[in-house]
């Protein structure tokens, strides 16, 4: 089933390019932050997610438009699935509603590797959360932007992504360009916290 | 049921106006509805046999506009006029001008509406009938001179409250003399928009208390009789959300002390049809008189679900001229109801409205559950209305077996697209105090933390993102995202910017 989708997907993109996205998928492996929790998932099998090491039976069917089943070693769950985009899922199960962020990366690992770079400890790089192309850059270098304040716009799969700022600071450098592509991970902006 | 009424125009929207014409239908009754241009697409436009529309959304154009309204029941040939609650239920000019155009107004006489919307004439009335009323403050010449210049410092903390009020509006709580005459203005203001009447009284605030409501029904012919209280303390912004029948804290004496009393007030302004007198209780367990309401409420299921007495029904039967054939002592309370109101609000945005539209939806269906709603999947919750998408309710033969039930009907409420008070709703039945029956009027106020209170079970947690994750992998997000559809903090960001 999952290779039925795959090729559909990569038909829908024209079967280019898709290289990077191929190996993300044959990896099957996720990084979901829910809250202040970052949980590390591997998904070895259609069956078998492994949860933080811990590898757990798994069947996950989608009901209809919203609504979920998962069969977690033996365990029943209904879910709905609210909204899915770029990473980001919003999630009811019961009562209670959930925002997952799903990555790629250890979020830690990228975290460090970011402070690591800068000079200060107080400027924050935004990286290209997927490769696209640069459709408009909002800011300007001395431009002040508040927390979930809009970047830039990042074109990718005929879908344009609006980059928002994860903190408030001020615009010190702008690296990316207009029209041009980006590679995932590329720096966008950097963003002098405070 | 005899032929004086054949045709009833329903001039309401929503849940309540389903509620009414699936009375019609069960009496055979030829039902008509109204609605806005922005109500075209809702069940009750459906379910009625005949629809007119209104046309602006805005209310003084359309569910507010009394003259379009009986314009509407001629055209359509009605009989008689069902109101609903809120909106036009309980103005007098709108009840008069139906009875001079020839219609049955389903409720109340005029002069009781006019006598009881007058909270101020009300007390005066239960006063002279002997029922407790709470210390009030008079204000002879509604000038705000005269309201704070009559306000002794032992007063506080006092209510100050719209002779015109109803639904929590022109209603505010000042704990000190600084706040008085800021609250005052406030309340003035208010009442003169909900209402178009700016006069306030001043009501000794009582800490820790219940809202004990009793149900009334009143025959042509002054057979008079109480289907028991309901308890509405459970309220946010003096709005009640939760509503349960029998109270805990009411045993069969207190009861038989309430029930007279309100059926004594319902005699004696004169009424007939329902009507809702309520009450608060103190810590004490002694009672003052509130207000009286007069058309159904809200709440008006519990009532029904305890007692099994068709409420909307015997309104019908009662503005028809028939007898009323419930006899006090044929009322018996069976088990226990209790009611959530499902709003399309945010309780972690202090409950603030989440409008759009309900892109999914799916309701619970169960044993001894019930669910009153306006709404079909694809509707939209429109910003110029109360945002009360449902109420849903449960029965048991205990009250610990109602309030389980509800947690799993709760659970079982599926909604996508706009933010609800579900999570809240299910908080509620499952805390302790509420549980013990150990609550009051501000409950939700004191026990109530929206940073903490509704965050979910750790294992959930991981359930999310498992599914999340496996999402992520099978399908592309372009396939998984819907046009118009935002998450509750967009939402939230969008509202206030």
């Amino acid at each position: 089933m999952r290779s039925q989708r795959t090729e559909l997907y990569l038909l829908r993109r024209g079967g280019d390019e898709s290289s990077t996205e191929l190996e993300n998928h044959a990896v099957k492996l996720r990084y979901a932050v829910v809250g202040s929790t970052t949980h590390k998932l591997e998904f070895p099998s259609n069956e078998v997610v492994v949860l933080n090491g811990k590898s757990l039976k798994y069947d996950l069917k989608r009901i209809d438009e919203c609504c979920y089943s998962l069969l977690i070693e033996g365990f029943s769950h209904e879910l709905l699935l609210m909204e899915a985009s770029q990473g980001h899922y919003a999630l009811q199960i019961g009562t209670y509603s959930f925002d997952v962020r799903i990555d790629r990366l250890d979020p830690l690992l990228r975290e460090k590797t970011q402070q690591g770079k800068e000079a200060g400890a107080h400027t924050m790089t935004i990286q290209a959360p997927m490769p696209g192309m640069v459709a408009r850059v909002q800011v300007k270098p001395g431009d002040h932007v508040a927390s979930g304040g809009a970047i830039l716009v990042l074109e990718a799969m005929k879908m344009e992504n609006e980059i928002r700022s994860p903190c408030a600071g001020i615009i010190k450098t702008v690296h990316a360009k207009e029209h041009t592509q980006v590679e995932r991970n590329d720096a966008l902006v950097s963003i002098e916290v405070l | 049921m005899n032929t004086r009424i054949r045709r009833v125009l329903v001039a309401n929207r929503g849940e309540i106006a389903v509620r009414v014409i699936r009375a019609c239908r069960d009496l055979g009754i030829y039902s008509i509805a109204v609605f806005s241009d922005v109500d075209r697409e809702l069940p009750h436009v459906r379910l009625a046999d005949e629809a007119y529309c209104l046309g602006d959304p805005a209310p003084r154009q359309s569910y507010l506009n009394i003259e379009r309204i009986v314009d509407v029941a001629r055209t359509a040939k009605a009989d008689a006029i069902h109101p609903g609650y809120g909106f036009l239920a309980e103005n007098p000019r709108f009840a008069q001008a139906v009875c001079s155009a020839g219609f049955i107004f389903v409720g109340p006489p005029t002069e009781a509406i006019s006598l009881m919307g007058d909270k101020a004439e009300a007390r005066r009335l239960a006063a002279r009938c002997g029922v407790p009323i709470l210390r009030g403050i008079e204000i002879s010449d509604n000038s705000d001179d005269s309201v704070t210049s009559n306000i002794d410092d032992r007063d506080f903390p006092l209510l100050v409250k719209a002779v015109a009020g109803g639904g929590g509006k022109g209603m505010r709580l000042v704990c000190r003399r600084e706040d008085l005459a800021s609250a005052v203005r406030a309340a003035r203001s208010e009442a003169l928009n909900s209402f178009g009447d700016s006069r306030v009284y001043v009501e000794r605030y009582l800490e820790e208390a219940r809202h004990i409501e009793v149900q009334v029904l009143a025959d042509q012919y002054g057979h008079t009789v109480h289907l028991g209280e309901r308890e509405c303390s459970i309220q946010r912004r003096h709005q009640k959300i939760v509503e349960e029948s029998p109270s805990v804290a009411i045993d069969d004496q207190l009861r038989a002390q309430l029930g007279t009393a309100a059926v004594m007030l319902t005699r004696e302004c004169g009424y007939c049809n329902a009507g809702t007198v309520e009450f608060l209780l103190d810590k004490n367990k002694r009672f003052y008189f509130l207000e009286m309401n007069t058309r159904v409420q809200v709440e008006h299921p519990v009532t029904e679900m305890v007692t099994g007495v068709d409420i909307v029904q015997q309104q019908l039967r009662i503005a028809a001229g028939e007898h009323l054939d419930v006899a006090q002592e044929a009322v018996r309370i069976r088990g226990h109801a209790v009611e959530c109101r499902i709003y399309a609000e945010d309780p972690l945005n202090n409950f603030f409205p989440s409008l759009g539209r309900l892109r999914y939806l799916r309701t619970p269906v169960a044993f001894h559950t019930r669910v009153d709603i306006g709404f079909d999947e694809g509707n939209t919750v429109p910003v110029q209305y109360d945002p009360i998408i449902a109420k849903v309710l449960c029965h048991g033969r205990t009250r610990t077996e109602a309030l389980d039930r509800m947690v799993s009907a709760l659970c079982r409420f599926h909604v996508v697209g706009v933010a609800t008070n579900l999570s809240l709703c299910r908080w509620i039945m499952e805390h302790e105090r509420f549980r013990r029956g150990d609550f009051h009027t501000r409950f939700l106020d004191t026990a109530f933390d929206p940073q903490t209170s509704l965050s979910p079970p750790q294992k959930l947690q991981t359930i999310a993102a498992i599914v999340a994750a496996a999402c992520s992998l099978r399908e592309s997000p372009r396939a998984l995202t819907t046009d118009g559809v935002v998450s509750a903090e967009t939402w939230r960001r969008r509202v206030f910017d």
